[in-house]
């Protein structure tokens, strides 16, 4: 069996995946997560002390607690399957991937399991968004310096 | 969810409200000219203004600059006075409120409360 | 030139005596050959703390279940066969330390149900086993757990993503007796690697191991396709199935009626299961029930079982390495 002439076969009777249909699925499903989001704000910033500036910081916390909520009763995924990049790049999905992790590995105790298990798969998110938020800020500095820009 | 609705109702017409006569109209005037200010609302009490703006929807990118433009232009103007400018959507919700309260006594301390939140950055 | 190696024929004709076949909830519910099940469990970790040990409760009942319908207990057993997809196989190993039966791990990813059941053939052939149990078994959680993502991950699968099974198969061999299905002979597969990478999509490399195997086994025990009431390969699932198909076809044999998946068929028609079902314990159930339970009733007379796995880990795909694949075959005859 010819291994380039394998994998031609294989290319030809896999099923692509459907490009259009997905994006339009990761569309309606990350923009009703962000709508969701935006009554979250909307209502922070009625009822309680909040500008559209801070009313962020517990908007965040109120959509991971969703995302959680989610996540633990099992939903999270059924959303994910239809909607695909629409859950998973919003910060719901950040939450979903640290949440499912954690629930993963209660089994092998807190410390060791939780806790060291728990970002598994979020932890390359932080570390190359830390990294690339200094990297930003860096060309910012440099470009304030030179006069370029202002702060 | 009414809270929401009549947040929606100052998108007709602008709204000031001077306790102490003189500058009012003129404030009004001032924004008003500024096309790319939606809407605004101005509360006028003693030695302080605060004017909450509503930017036009594609000028929204630039509502903080618009703001600062607008304060630069209103301290210029008036230097006796304490201003506070804003675009943000709170501020414009509350002083419309306050407006609508018509309850003179608590202007000053709302006001200064509202003056603090706007300097908020977290 | 016909290739000789790992061809194996039985001449004393051991046979299956019996079989245990369990199945996790979702298997009872949804899978056709549900209902071909021995027993089945109301949750995924049968009642017990983790996933790892419902894996072994559910290999241990099969176990139990095969030797109790031949009326044996486990010290009558001589040798257990038996293997899964976990780490260090941890779950047939605590099974094994339950029954206390002479135990040989054996790990070969999905198609440990036919490499135990020859393995188990050999043994009897050679005299040294009156009694041998084999099979094994896959638990869903333990295993999306361990080769892919956390439980509730929301990752979006492909149309190509297979699910794994919970279920357990296990049968008895024991030298010849009448009126039960005979394993003639069988196959051990060469290692079979097309250059694929993707981990998702298990059904296309595995298939051209399976394909090798078959084409094997026909010319090195001199067959034909049309010899078989039925060929069924373990889990290649519905694109793999179709690619074993295409390789069989450009091979120039008549595929027909008598090729089945058993991976393909093991969800039914429900969608969400994507491309069928895989794990060492779908191949292991649905042969050791349905099959199994036709031939007894004369609906089989000869069967060609070809069980595929592929043989690589979460490291060495992470690492860029590609999938190789096996299969064993074995065929089953019923007078």
């Amino acid at each position: 069996m010819n291994e380039k002439k394998y994998q031609q076969l294989e290319q030809q009777i896999t099923p692509k995946p459907p490009y259009v249909k997905n994006c339009l699925t990761a569309f309606l499903t990350g923009g009703a997560i962000c709508l969701v989001g935006q009554f979250v704000a909307l209502f922070y910033i009625t009822f309680f002390d909040f500008t559209e500036r801070t009313a962020s910081n517990p908007t965040v916390a109120t959509m991971i607690f969703l995302a959680m909520l989610l996540t633990g009763f099992g939903y999270y995924k059924k959303i994910a399957q239809f909607g695909g990049a629409g859950s998973a790049v919003p910060i719901t999905g950040f939450g979903n991937a640290v949440i499912s992790s954690a629930i993963e590995h209660k089994s092998e105790g807190y410390v060791l399991g939780v806790g060291g298990n728990m970002f598994k798969l979020a932890g390359s998110v932080i570390l190359f968004g830390v990294f690339s938020a200094f990297v930003v800020a860096l060309i910012k500095a440099i470009l304030v310096g030179l006069g370029v820009v202002s702060w | 969810m009414t809270g929401l609705l009549t947040g929606c109702s100052t998108s007709v017409g602008y709204k000031t409200l001077d306790t102490s006569d003189t500058k009012g109209e003129k404030v009004e005037a001032l924004i008003k000219e500024d096309s790319r200010i939606k809407n605004a609302v101005v509360l006028i009490h003693e030695d302080r203004l605060i004017a909450g703006l509503r930017v036009n929807t594609f000028e929204r990118f630039h509502k903080r600059k618009i703001a600062k433009e607008v304060a630069k232009e209103l301290e210029k103007q008036y230097p006796d006075l304490k201003v506070t400018v804003s675009a943000d959507s709170k501020v414009l919700l509350e002083t419309n409120k306050l407006i609508e309260q018509e309850n003179k006594k608590n202007f000053t301390k709302k006001m200064k409360k509202l003056s603090a939140l706007v300097k908020e950055e977290t | 030139m016909v290739e000789k190696r790992g061809l194996l024929t039985f001449n004393s004709k051991p046979v299956i005596a019996s079989t245990g076949v369990t199945m996790g909830p979702l298997e009872m519910k949804k899978s056709p050959f549900g209902k071909y099940a021995d027993k089945g469990y109301d949750d995924e970790r049968c009642g017990l703390k983790t996933n790892e040990q419902g894996h072994a409760k559910m290999m241990e009942d099969a176990c139990m279940i095969a030797l109790s319908k031949v009326d044996k207990t486990p010290s009558d057993a001589d040798f257990v066969l038996m293997g899964d997809l976990v780490n260090e196989m941890t779950p047939s190993n605590f099974c094994a330390s339950t029954i206390g039966i002479p135990f040989v791990g054996l790990f070969s990813a999905c198609a440990t149900s036919i490499s135990s059941l020859l393995t188990a053939a050999l043994l009897t052939e050679a005299g040294m086993s009156k009694l041998s149990l084999a099979g094994s078994s896959s638990q869903h959680n333990a295993i999306e757990r361990q080769f892919r993502y956390p439980l509730q991950y929301g990752s979006q699968k492909a149309a190509t993503a297979q699910w794994t099974a919970s279920a357990a198969g296990v049968a008895t061999v024991i030298p010849y007796i009448e009126g039960a299905p005979v394993i003639t002979c069988g196959t051990i597969g060469i290692v079979q690697d097309m250059g694929l990478t993707d981990p998702l999509n298990m059904g296309a490399a595995m298939a051209p191991a399976a394909a090798d195997t078959f084409k094997r086994h026909l010319e090195g025990h001199g067959t034909t396709l049309e010899d078989y009431d039925l060929v069924m390969t373990g889990d290649l699932g519905k694109i793999g199935f179709e690619l074993f198909r295409t390789l069989l076809d450009q091979w120039e044999y008549n595929t027909g009626n008598t090729l089945r998946d058993a991976g393909a068929e093991f969800y039914g028609k429900h969608p969400e299961f994507l491309a069928g079902a895989s794990g060492s314990g779908c191949s292991a159930s649905a042969y050791l029930s349905e099959v199994y339970d036709k031939m007894l009733a004369g609906q089989l007379k000869r069967v060609l079982l070809i069980a595929t796995g592929s043989l690589m880990s979460p490291l060495s795909y992470q690492q860029g390495d590609t999938i190789p694949c096996i299969a064993h075959a074995v065929e089953i005859q019923m007078k």
